[in-house]
């Protein structure tokens, strides 16, 4: 007894002396603290940056800044061309998925209208629609006479939008042009047998019924690329197809099958309607492509695609022309909620220990994430910075921007370290977008990466959203899946679809989830995913795992509206009600930011 | 049920105005065709229908006749006409219409000899519609009730025949006619769930010739 007593008196006391030794550890050398904390999904490091030496004002690569007014990637690009080269750039800018083929680039810039003389310094809200129209047409018309005045070519515009190819020498005169606010890359949309989610649905009970009282329907399926379609038609497609590429090599197929399958899905649905195939690169591409529906006569557009850019509150280009095409052709537009639940951080910007950077959780300042390498599969690794400083919208001069500049940083480990692998340093309030981003990485090998946020010139404590965009499975470090929905499933006038299994009804965790930035509540409605389609796109379900994704889930919400459409007199609008009614009610009772109205069905309940 | 309503008056009204046209060509009664004044039919013949979703269909008909004079007589034609519907989105959906056509017609009769006589007439008539559509039940099972409706219209048509006499009360007829109707109606369609309904109005023609033989009683 006397033994077991000094016995525990020893460990006491050495257990207490081990504990200030490591609290004077930590007291005397706090920067480059790393600890290992257990939490319910494993070890986890907590890593800080107080002392670590990252300057603020300086690119990685040694390179001095350009026009603050264009992204900071870009004026890398510009640097890289001069001091390196044009093969050079031309690595760089395929990396960082930056059109640039030696010699021209393509950039998007936003016109301004405050240069133009008698213009309000401020819109007082009281201007009419035709004023601001010609302000921006005139805003337009002098940056389109400088672009060709520097040997560019304007290629598109949409209100304050033009997009325009030049001369990557010219880039940085063009952005001292008076009218232009900023200069960035183009972005491009990110991706979201008979189908199971047919017999699901419950359609199947639809397809020997004669129409009653419908002149038809049309379905435009929008997505990046429809490859071996037409070895598809009159097996897993209609007999016969409209096509229509808005790209510029006006390639339909473009190597992608994910259209192909989106059309699978619709036609399962919907075997009546008449579909219409047409593909993007660039989400610019959707101002022609929305035009062409609404002068086809579209009904219901199909878009699996979605983007990260933008706030989230149901404004921006997208939501625009969603809104147009309402309004003009009373399109309804059908789009997945995103796939990024599990790929998502957000929160307020918190630096209690005053060091500039953001802490995550105590006093770790890295989000961590785990990529592995699958059987020599290489993942892309691109990750996505916003905060909630858009400014005001106006449909035609855009958004008035941001003051706050943050940095995003992206951390590769290896070995025992985490080195710097890139950064982005967009400078605001001159490039006026509240946004970061950091593409073009792949993993080679099983890693850890991770990001952190740095404050550099901000007054405000602003709200982030954070994306990571590769294969994490689900492994993000201090994930936050609600308010995940990309854009355009934020805007009101579109549908916008969450997935749940095909089979077993179950939600699939990936599903991007509301609610949106303003507070509605997102997505609409859910619907079937990982169903079989045919070998041409992605296989069977139980072969291969079939098509999944929200991706998938929105040809069946876009089918069933077409299905219904097709088959009765009932307006879109009509139809849109009868679905949300029918839903199958999921999760909390009532509409909520995982399910909607629950999952899609057409049987009377 | 309003409609039913009107249709039977309709009939009724036909009715009463065929009784008096009657009761005035009796009292200009003269016929010397074979020495009867009046007489009853039977006849089968073949509808072809100018609209493309109404397919062709064989009718059967009963008829009355009666000689005002030598040379005019009054027809009461009764026939019924069921007829294969294929969809239409702005007129009747796929489904069966049987439609029974009651037909007042006044014909002149050509004196060509004891046994052969040709006629050519023209009449009014009065078109009875009934409609059922397919795939209701089915319908139903999915939760949506429709109701689709054609209402009686009256016509008008002309045409030709001839009479040959077997016997001095029996003959032969073979007649064709055209005739002229448009029709219209209603449907509603309401989703249970929502309690959504949708409803409107259907129009069409049911322009048709009317091919028939048949046998005629004298008495």
């Amino acid at each position: 007894m006397k033994n077991k007593i000094k016995l525990l008196i020893f460990g006491s006391a050495l257990t207490l002396v081990l504990a200030a030794f490591a609290a004077g550890l930590v007291i005397l050398f706090p920067g480059a603290a790393q600890m290992e904390i257990k939490t319910e999904k494993g070890i986890r490091e907590v890593i800080n940056f107080s002392s670590m030496d990252y300057p603020a004002n300086q690119m990685e690569d040694d390179v001095e800044w350009g026009n603050p007014a264009v992204e900071s990637v870009l004026n890398r690009l510009v640097k890289i061309y001069n001091s390196k080269g044009s093969e050079a750039a031309a690595e760089f800018a395929s990396r960082r998925d930056i059109p640039f083929n030696g010699d021209q680039i393509k950039v998007i810039l936003d016109a301004d209208v405050s240069f133009l003389p008698g213009f309000p310094t401020a819109i007082n809200g009281q201007s009419t629609t035709n004023i601001r129209e010609a302000s921006i047409n005139r805003a337009v018309s002098v940056i389109r006479t400088e672009i060709e005045r520097l040997g560019g070519q304007v290629e598109k515009t949409h209100r304050y939008l033009v997009q325009c190819s030049i001369g990557i020498q010219s880039l940085n005169e063009l952005a001292r042009v008076s009218g232009v606010r900023s200069i960035r890359r183009p972005f491009k949309p990110v991706l979201h047998a008979t189908s199971e989610g047919v017999q699901k649905t419950g359609a199947l009970h639809y397809h020997d019924l004669t129409a009653f009282k419908s002149t038809g329907v049309k379905v435009m399926v929008l997505d990046v690329g429809f490859k071996g379609y037409s070895d598809l038609l009159g097996i897993d497609l209609p007999e016969t197809v409209t096509t229509h590429s808005f790209k510029d090599d006006g390639d339909i197929e473009a190597d992608e099958v994910h259209g192909t399958a989106c059309a699978e899905v619709v036609y399962d649905m919907a075997p009546d309607a008449e579909l219409y195939l047409a593909n993007i690169y660039w989400v610019s591409d959707l101002i022609d492509a929305i035009e062409w529906a609404v002068e086809q006569e579209i009904d219901i557009i199909s878009y699996s695609l979605g983007t990260y850019w933008g706030p989230g509150d149901g404004t921006g280009l997208e939501n625009d022309l969603a809104e147009w095409a309402h309004q003009n052709g009373g399109i309804v537009w059908v789009t997945s909620a995103g796939n990024a639940a599990d790929d998502h951080w957000s929160g307020t910007f918190n630096d209690p220990d005053e060091d500039g950077w953001h802490n995550f959780s105590g006093e770790d300042e890295l989000l961590s994430f785990y990529v592995p390498a699958d059987m020599g599969i290489e993942y892309g690794v691109d990750v996505y910075l916003k905060w909630n400083d858009w400014g005001i919208w106006d449909d035609y001069y855009g958004y008035s921007g941001s003051d706050q500049d943050f940095d995003f940083y992206l951390f590769k480990k290896e070995g025992n370290d985490w080195q710097l692998v890139d950064t982005s340093k967009n400078r605001q309030p001159q490039y006026k977008w509240p946004w970061e981003s950091i593409e073009g990485w792949y993993s080679l090998d099983d890693a850890q990466w991770g990001v952190a946020i740095r404050k550099i010139n901000a007054t405000k404590d602003l709200f982030f959203d954070l994306y990571i965009s590769t294969h994490s499975r689900g492994s993000l470090e201090y994930n936050v899946p609600e308010g995940s929905l990309t854009i355009p499933a934020d805007s009101p006038y579109v549908i916008a679809v969450g997935a749940v299994d095909a089979v077993g009804d179950f939600y699939h965790f990936y599903s991007s989830q509301g609610p949106t930035s303003d507070g509605r509540i997102k997505p609409d409605i859910c619907a079937p995913s990982a169903v079989s389609t045919s070998d041409t796109s992605y296989g069977l379900r139980n072969d291969t795992g079939g098509f999944a994704g929200t991706s998938a889930s929105c040809p069946h919400a876009a089918g069933a509206i077409a299905l219904l459409k097709g088959k009765t007199p009932f307006t879109l609008e009509e139809i849109k009600t009868i679905l949300y009614s029918r839903a199958i009610d999921m999760g909390e009772p009532g509409m909520d930011n995982i399910f909607g109205w629950g999952r899609l069905n057409l049987r009377r309940q | 049920m309003i409609k039913k309503s009107k249709s039977r008056w309709r009939i009724r009204l036909n009715l009463i105005g065929l009784m008096l046209i009657i009761f005035c060509a009796g009292l200009f009664a003269n016929s010397e065709a074979s020495g009867k004044s009046m007489g009853l039919g039977l006849d089968a013949g073949y509808v072809l229908l100018s609209e493309d979703n109404l397919g062709n269909s064989p009718a059967v008909g009963l008829n009355f006749f009666y000689f005002l004079s030598k040379q005019f007589k009054v027809e009461l034609k009764a026939a019924f006409i069921p007829i294969k519907v294929d969809n239409d989105p702005e007129g009747l959906s796929e489904g069966n219409l049987n439609m029974i056509p009651t037909q007042l017609s006044l014909q002149y009769c050509f004196k060509l000899g004891q046994r052969f006589i040709p006629y050519i007439g023209a009449g009014v008539g009065y078109y009875l519609n009934m409609f059922s559509l397919k795939n209701e039940d089915e319908w139903l099972d999915l939760g949506f009730n429709i109701n689709e409706e054609v209402d009686g219209v009256f016509g008008f048509h002309f045409g030709a025949g001839m009479d040959y006499f077997i016997k001095p009360n029996m003959a032969f007829n073979i007649d064709v006619r055209y005739c002229i109707a448009n029709f219209t109606g209603s449907y509603t369609i309401s989703e249970e769930v929502s309690g959504i309904s949708h409803s409107g109005e259907i129009e069409g023609k049911l322009n048709h010739i009317l091919f028939g033989v048949g046998i005629k009683f004298l008495f």
